[in-house]
């Protein structure tokens, strides 16, 4: 939901509110205001009536009907008049002319006349009809709500977009910001102290976060340099003593193992420091490579390594495929894309590669597919996966694509699908 | 033990009986090592004695500089990040005064940059931090025969040579056919003789680092039974010796069943 639509919302629902109890209050003082009124003139006309009729008897034996306005008077008994009460209330009238019912005061008084008589007095007159000024106002109320709630959009909107331009621009700023690249200048000056601090924050934010990054890889970097010596003496001293003759066959075993857990070691040190230095860019120099080359010698060597899996490889070269990339990783990136597949690939499986012009696409059989989201994360091992392989195979091809803006992907349609499309 | 110690007990072992299974390591060959980590230096010397080469050290740039203008060797380790300068510096200033000492580069720096920069200032080798002994001695033999054969690029171990040139055995000069792993297999058990050798580490070397996985190693077995095999039919003296199932030593026995 935009910022707009929201507190217009909350408007509407605030307006709604605020005008319906205000309708319901200003309804309910104009009718005491009407009836108030009503009640003055019928007691005037009282007045009126009593002061004549006290001067001229023949008016007691009389009805006044006028349309809207009548009299009528009763002669009341001593009994009654004793505890005679005056009283208001409301009726309903039939209006012949007009075909309808309409509201009417009635308003009963008594009095003693010259005649040392004592009568009633009912005096009535029409009043306003409650239905009609209750419509009345809710339709004039509902315009004003609408009236007002226009308003509040249309302003809303101008206010809105103008005091969230910088927002705008921050965010967009944000967003072209790339992990481990120098931060872009930030323009955005605003005289709302908000957005203000805002920037600052997140300046100071991004500055941070550059700063932990380059100190993260070099970080890496350092310490896998720092492990080579000692990993070289200890691999080199593992060497020494293996060619010691008079060790037991058991001791031998068990040095083999020492060596190749160091070896794993190794190797996962010099895949780190890969890893760190296709970050950092220092790779630069570029060649032109032949990637139909590359996948056939680089497959022709993984056949003959994994020989006794009983693989069917294919390779379909549509199209020559030549790319401008670092010769270097233009290695790497075939031979970890393909290894991947050697690796994986069951007993008796089959994988096979196909080049076109801009792509590579190499599919091995498989079973189940694979997470999209984590394949390419560094250490991503499904369940069963072998326990010595370093994780960081399709990381490094991963980054290696991202350097050069390849698109790499996976798909499963009856194997493990990975592509990667050269721009 | 000091250094002095290790090269008396070189000669005495170069006059013993081992020798004649390095018959093409004839030369005695003078190796520097410069190296700046104490326990390193120590490991490699120790192997390199082993390996009867003689042996001198330099620990930091100036005192390396003052053995290489100072001394002739025929072939010198060289690390690039020193104490008080860079090895690239020691090479540039031995090119410059027209050494003709091989060297090899031993760099835990391991950028091609520097590999690039350093076999353009003229290093014969480049060898990354950490690496198999078997590795560096196949890489010394290498570019001192390069160096000194003047041309003759043949290995020659009992009745059987290699002419690393055409790629090509022999054995008692009839020709052995091998496939282009085999020959390679074979090149590196005849660079490091009579030394017990993993199959991972075998693995790393012939195929790369295309190797990954160790359980997969069930390829090096078939190459090297059919290397094998091959060898004991040709009637060769040297034979391939599988040690504990988990690696093989070439030896001059004549035995060949195991």
């Amino acid at each position: 939901m935009k910022l707009l639509q929201y507190t217009s919302y909350k408007f509407a629902v605030l307006l709604l509110f605020f005008i319906g109890t205000w309708g319901i209050l200003f309804y309910f003082a104009m009718r005491n205001e009407i009836i108030d009124e009503t009640d003055d003139m019928l007691k005037g006309y009282r007045d009126i009536f009593i002061k004549k009729a006290l001067n001229d008897a023949s008016l007691l034996n009389t009805t006044y009907e006028t349309t809207f306005d009548r009299y009528s008077i009763r002669l009341l008994s001593r009994e009654e008049a004793s505890h005679y009460r005056e009283s208001w209330h409301n009726e309903e009238m039939y209006f012949l002319e007009g075909n309808e019912h309409i509201p009417v005061r009635v308003f009963k008084s008594m009095f003693l006349a010259s005649d040392d008589q004592y009568y009633e007095l009912e005096v009535q007159m029409s009043t306003i009809e409650r239905d009609d000024m209750a419509e009345t106002l809710i339709f004039y109320l509902t315009g004003l709500f609408i009236a007002l709630l226009i308003c509040i959009f249309i302003g809303n909107r101008i206010i809105l977009k103008r005091s969230f331009a910088p927002l705008k621009k921050l965010l967009s700023w944000l967003n072209s910001i790339v992990p481990g690249k120098s931060i872009p200048p930030l323009n955005n000056h605003t005289k709302i102290m908000e957005f203000s601090r805002l920037n600052e924050a997140a300046l100071a934010m991004s500055q941070r976060n550059l700063q932990v990054y380059e100190q993260q890889k070099q970080f890496i970097e350092n310490a896998s340099h720092e492990l080579q010596t000692p990993l070289a003496i200890a691999l080199n001293k593992i060497e020494l003593l293996s060619q010691n003759e008079e060790i037991s066959e058991k001791q031998s075993s068990e040095l083999y193992e020492i060596y190749n857990s160091l070896n794993q070691i190794v190797r996962l040190n010099k895949s780190l420091l890969l890893l760190s230095r296709i970050e950092n860019g220092q790779f630069q120099e570029n060649d032109e490579v032949n990637i139909n080359a590359l996948v056939d010698d680089t497959a022709q060597n993984f056949m003959e390594i994994y020989d006794c899996k009983g693989i069917k490889f294919t390779i379909a070269n549509d199209e020559k495929c030549n790319v401008v990339m670092n010769k270097m990783l233009s290695k790497i990136l075939i031979s970890n894309i393909l290894k991947n597949a050697f690796i994986h690939v069951p007993n008796n499986g089959y994988i096979s590669a196909s080049i076109e012009r801009d792509k590579l696409v190499v599919k091995n059989s498989g079973e189940k597919p694979l997470d999209k989201m984590k394949i390419f994360e560094r250490y991503y091992q499904t369940s069963e996966e072998k326990e010595d392989s370093t994780g960081l195979g399709l990381s490094i091809t991963r980054s290696i694509c991202r350097l050069y803006k390849f698109e790499l992907s996976y798909d499963f349609y009856e194997g493990h699908i990975f592509t990667i499309k050269f721009k | 033990m000091p250094l002095h110690g290790h090269i008396f007990i070189f000669f005495q072992i170069l006059s013993g009986f081992r020798y004649i299974f390095a018959p093409n390591l004839f030369l005695i060959m003078k190796i520097l090592l410069i190296e700046d980590d104490k326990k390193l230096r120590e490991t490699i010397i120790d192997f390199l004695l082993s390996e009867k080469y003689i042996v001198e050290y330099a620990t930091d740039y100036y005192s390396a500089l003052e053995k290489v203008s100072v001394y002739e060797y025929d072939c010198i380790l060289l690390d690039i990040m020193l104490p008080g300068g860079s090895g690239l510096d020691i090479l540039q200033e031995l090119k410059q005064r027209h050494k003709k000492e091989s060297i090899l580069i031993i760099s835990a720096k391991d950028s091609i940059e520097d590999k690039v920069l350093g076999l353009d200032l003229g290093a014969d080798d480049y060898l990354a931090k950490p690496f198999h002994f078997a590795e560096l001695n196949a890489r010394i033999k290498s570019i001192i025969r390069r160096k000194q054969a003047d041309g003759d690029t043949n290995i020659v171990f009992k009745n059987m040579r290699m002419d690393l040139d055409k790629r090509k055995v022999f054995i008692e000069d009839k020709e052995l056919l091998l496939n282009r792993k085999e020959f390679d297999i074979l090149y590196y058990f005849m660079t490091n003789p009579d030394r017990l050798i993993y199959k991972t580490t075998l693995a790393e070397s012939v195929w790369g680092d295309n190797i990954d996985q160790v359980d997969s190693l069930d390829f090096i077995y078939s190459q090297v039974k059919n290397l094998r095999r091959k060898l004991r039919q040709s009637g060769a003296i040297p034979a391939i010796k599988a040690v504990y199932g988990f690696g093989y030593k070439l030896c001059a026995c004549d035995d060949h069943s195991d």
